[in-house]
């Protein structure tokens, strides 16, 4: 494996910051933890880069051992790149002394010709002979990527790369920094909170809570398959309703027999939480559940709506934008489950 | 994670190892000239002279204490009122000449208290121009209020004529950094243009005319040239009668103590509104967009009134110092001049180089190692702007008599009659370490304050790609520092040219500088010939000011 951290621990004085974390980043991967502010993210990457030591575990890229409870390799011998929130761009020297600022082992021509090569890649090279605060932010951005790049790191690392642009530039900008790290084949770790842009730029996706990793994996399996309440919670959109299992493949609820795989862990008649994605309730005229409108939101191709239930339960649920109805209006639902995502009742 | 790009630096394993194990001694010890000489004058509280005492109270201080307030009181009224309405005028209105005014009314920080103190004396004098041409025409000049009268109403005009900048620079920021919205906001809100500006603007700006009233305190306070010139017997003065008139260490000692409760109501004064003091939403340009124009009479009274005071506080005085230097340079420009100002030059140089070094560490020191000790100490060590220069110069001479003789008493005992003498309180030692305690703030501001603007994620990201250690500090650092580097130079560079009480008290004999020789010059009346050696430092003085509206302008 490429980057590995083996129940890399980090404490500041009595909080723990980090726990027991495990993952796992093959070459030419892009991966994410993707969390809440303070659940220890950034503490996580900060141990990768070396500005953190870790009070257990190990921390490897490629196979060479980085950082453990008495080892902790100085940042400037790892061979990894970082791209900082505020991007950290030195002020005083220009666009391309800062990308060639990394590269002071080679030779002055050499120098100069990668740096370029790297303004070519990110698409600055008219920026070259400018000063860092004579640039638009996204610009700063890719400067500091392609700085971070230059010096051919082993890994790169991204720090909340998108925090500090609009909302509109944020959903470019990614797919860009996502094409240009898949281009040069870079291995790279990002950290951030907003899960649009994790699902944008990650190829795996880890989703951290209190210094934990809930769960490492591909941005499908972590919205069709959380492996815990939280990850479900945190990714996507859903409601949580309480129901029993009947067998291995049905489930008892309020809105009847609801028919899907359940998870192994479960037995008949355990009590549970049902998780229901608003893709996982269609909109049926023709259904006889109808249900009452609560809320709606409109989204442009469709309405989020917010149906009640007799109990009080509510469900979410996707219609298409024509379908224009009134609060307190009831309209036909259906669930249609592929496989069931349930966890303890109360849990 | 915004929050965790301000914090300090990580105590992390990698950077402890690298963290100087001495840094809070290292602060302690650049804090000690500043600290020492404050202990040793609170110190002299506890072992009254009961004698010395019973003299000052009944001779000395009735009088200097009345003088002391009532210049203070004047001074303080009149640059708040000069300063503010300024301030008002060319930050907020627009009005013929608005924009030369905005930094010319800056130049009169170029000329110490003390020069335009012995310019007007001179100019209003008896034997000076303007009665003796009064009286060549025929015009009885006797009426004319004389301006060295005892009621002090002379020094107290100079004086604020010679401050208000301070409370200008920071109210007209404070205006700037408001902006219009809130003005538009209180108009909308029914009240007229003017009651805005009276019940918003002014009210908002208060913690910043403080802090520039403060300042303007402590000046007065220090003060020690201007009313040396006017004969107005102030505790500054008194303590320097009381060194070189009475010889009497105890004496002047007492009286600085006493002194240094003036101070540090000043100082705690200033540290209150300076913490009040927040800069405003970053609208900085909103007034220039659309500037309140003055119209018809108003536009010539503000005219009128920004070109007054120019001309009373800058351009007439600067003007008479040439005429007379140039009058006088025949017959006094010798080779005691060359003297004067290398002298000069040596002192300021090798101040504004100890003491930026100074600043350096002590910036480094608090960077590195961030923590309640180095911070303590730093804010100790530049403590000193606010003690005035005979108070610093009495405490830092006692305690190096006190370690000369302790010093002597060594080498006696290992050389015995071959022993060198030292004689280390006359030295350059000790003036360097009286300037160093009264300057470290001057030069630490800027050094400071370029060193944070190297973030955290600065250094990280230059190690991240490799470069560390004294590469770094070459290749990141030293070019970000430079500028406050060369700025905190040329301010403590001016400030010691300026200096006038620590120079004349510690200074070694014969060691006569530019403003020993204007002292000199004024003590005997001779306010002409003192013209020469002053033009030299105000024009010295022009260097920061041309800085001060450079910076601004690029905040602008």
């Amino acid at each position: 494996m490429w980057l590995e951290m083996r129940g890399v621990e980090r404490r500041f004085g009595r909080t723990v910051a980090v726990s027991g974390l495990d993952l796992t980043l093959p070459q030419g991967a892009i991966g994410c933890l993707l969390g809440p502010s303070g659940c220890g993210k950034t503490t996580a990457l900060r141990c990768v880069a070396g500005f953190e030591p870790v009070d257990s575990g190990e921390i490897f890229a490629r196979g060479r051992l980085l950082s453990s409870r008495d080892v902790t390799a100085p940042p400037a011998t790892r061979n990894i790149g970082m791209v900082f929130q505020d991007y950290a761009l030195f002020p005083h020297l220009t666009v391309l002394d800062n990308v060639a600022f990394g590269l002071h082992r080679d030779a002055r021509a050499a120098r100069e010709r990668r740096a370029l090569e790297m303004l070519a890649l990110v698409r600055l090279e008219d920026c070259r002979a400018r000063y860092p605060h004579e640039i638009s932010g996204g610009q700063q951005q890719r400067v500091a990527l392609a700085r971070a790049l230059a010096p051919q790191p082993d890994l790169v690392l991204l720090d909340e790369p998108f925090s500090n642009l609009d909302i509109d530039l944020r959903g470019r900008l990614s797919l860009e920094v996502r094409e240009i790290l898949k281009q040069v084949n870079a291995t790279a770790l990002l950290v951030t909170h907003d899960q649009n842009e994790a699902f944008a730029m990650a190829d795996l996706v880890g989703v951290m809570q209190n210094g934990r990793l809930e769960q490492w994996d591909a941005p499908y399996d972590l919205y069709h398959r959380p492996a815990t309440r939280f990850v479900a919670d945190f990714i996507g959109q859903g409601v949580f309703l309480p129901g029993e299992v009947l067998s291995a493949g049905t489930v008892g609820t309020e809105l009847g027999v609801l028919a899907g795989d359940v998870p192994a862990a479960f037995r008949p008649g355990d009590r549970i939480d049902l998780l229901l994605r608003p893709d996982d309730v269609l909109y049926d005229e023709t259904s006889p559940l109808t249900l009452q409108v609560t809320q709606k939101a409109f989204r442009g191709a469709d309405f989020l709506y917010t149906l009640a239930l007799p109990s009080g339960a509510v469900l979410l649920t996707l219609v298409p934008s024509h379908f224009d109805h009134s609060l307190g209006d009831r309209i036909g639902v259906r669930i249609e489950l592929d496989h069931i995502v349930a966890f303890p009742r109360g849990g | 994670m915004t929050a965790a790009v301000a914090a300090p630096l990580p105590q992390s394993r990698w950077l402890k190892d690298r963290q100087p194990t001495g840094a809070a001694l290292l602060a302690f010890a650049l804090a000690l000239p500043a600290v020492v000489p404050l202990l040793v004058i609170a110190g002299s509280l506890f072992t009254l002279d009961t004698e010395v005492w019973a003299h000052l109270s009944r001779y000395v201080l009735p009088e200097v204490v009345l003088n002391t307030v009532r210049l203070l009181a004047g001074v303080v009224l009149l640059t708040a009122v000069i300063g503010t309405s300024l301030a008002w005028l060319t930050a907020v209105c627009d009005f013929p000449g608005r924009r030369f005014f905005d930094w010319a009314l800056l130049l009169p920080l170029a000329i110490p208290g003390y020069v335009l103190a012995f310019v007007a004396v001179g100019f209003l004098d008896y034997s000076g121009p303007l009665q003796s041409a009064m009286r060549e025409t025929g015009v009885a000049s006797a009426w004319l209020p004389a301006i060295r009268s005892a009621n002090g109403w002379g020094v107290i005009v100079v004086l604020s004529l010679a401050l208000y900048p301070y409370v200008y620079l920071l109210a007209r920021s404070a205006f700037l950094s408001q902006g219009r919205r809130v003005l538009e906001a209180a108009q909308t809100l029914g009240l007229s243009a003017r009651a805005a500006a009276w019940r918003v603007a002014l009210p908002m700006a208060r913690p910043w005319i403080a802090a520039g009233v403060s300042l303007v305190a402590m000046e007065t306070l220090a003060d020690f040239g201007t009313v040396s010139v006017f004969n107005y017997n102030t505790f500054t003065k008194a303590i320097y009668s009381a060194w070189f008139g009475m010889f009497s260490i105890s004496a002047a000692l007492e009286l600085a103590a006493f002194l240094m409760l003036f101070v540090l109501a000043a100082l705690w004064l200033e540290r209150r509104s300076r913490s009040r003091v927040r800069y405003g939403g970053g609208r900085s340009g909103a007034y220039a967009e659309r500037r309140i124009e003055l119209r018809g009479k108003s536009r010539w009274l503000a005219f009128s009134a920004a070109s007054l005071v120019f001309l009373l506080a800058f351009l007439l005085p600067f003007l008479q110092l040439v005429v007379w230097a140039v009058k006088h340079a025949g017959t006094d420009l010798d080779v005691r001049y060359v003297g004067f100002a290398l002298r000069s030059l040596a002192l300021a140089g090798s101040a504004a180089c100890v003491i930026v070094a100074a600043s350096v560490v002590l910036a480094y020191v608090t960077r590195v190692q961030a923590g309640p000790w180095t911070t303590l100490f730093s804010r100790l060590g530049t403590l000193g702007y606010a003690v005035p220069g005979t108070v610093l110069a009495v405490g830092i001479f006692v305690p190096m008599a006190w370690f000369n003789n302790l010093l002597q008493g060594w080498l006696v005992s290992v050389f015995g009659d071959a022993a060198p003498g030292v004689y280390l309180q006359g030295s350059l030692v000790t003036v360097l370490i009286a300037y160093m305690a009264r300057f470290l703030a001057v030069g630490f501001g800027p050094v400071d304050s370029s060193l944070q603007r190297i973030t955290r994620n600065i250094d990280e990201a230059a190690i991240s790609l490799g470069v560390t250690g004294v590469a770094m500090l070459k290749r990141v650092h030293l070019p970000l520092l430079r500028t406050g580097i060369a700025t905190g130079a040329v301010l403590v560079f001016v400030d010691v040219m300026k200096e006038m009480p620590i120079t004349l008290i510690t200074r070694p004999f014969g060691w006569d500088t530019l403003a020993v020789r204007v002292f000199e010059m004024t003590t005997e009346g001779e306010w002409e010939r003192a013209a020469l050696p002053a033009v030299v430092i105000v024009l010295a003085g022009l260097f920061p000011i041309v800085l001060l509206t450079r910076r601004g302008a690029h905040v602008a």
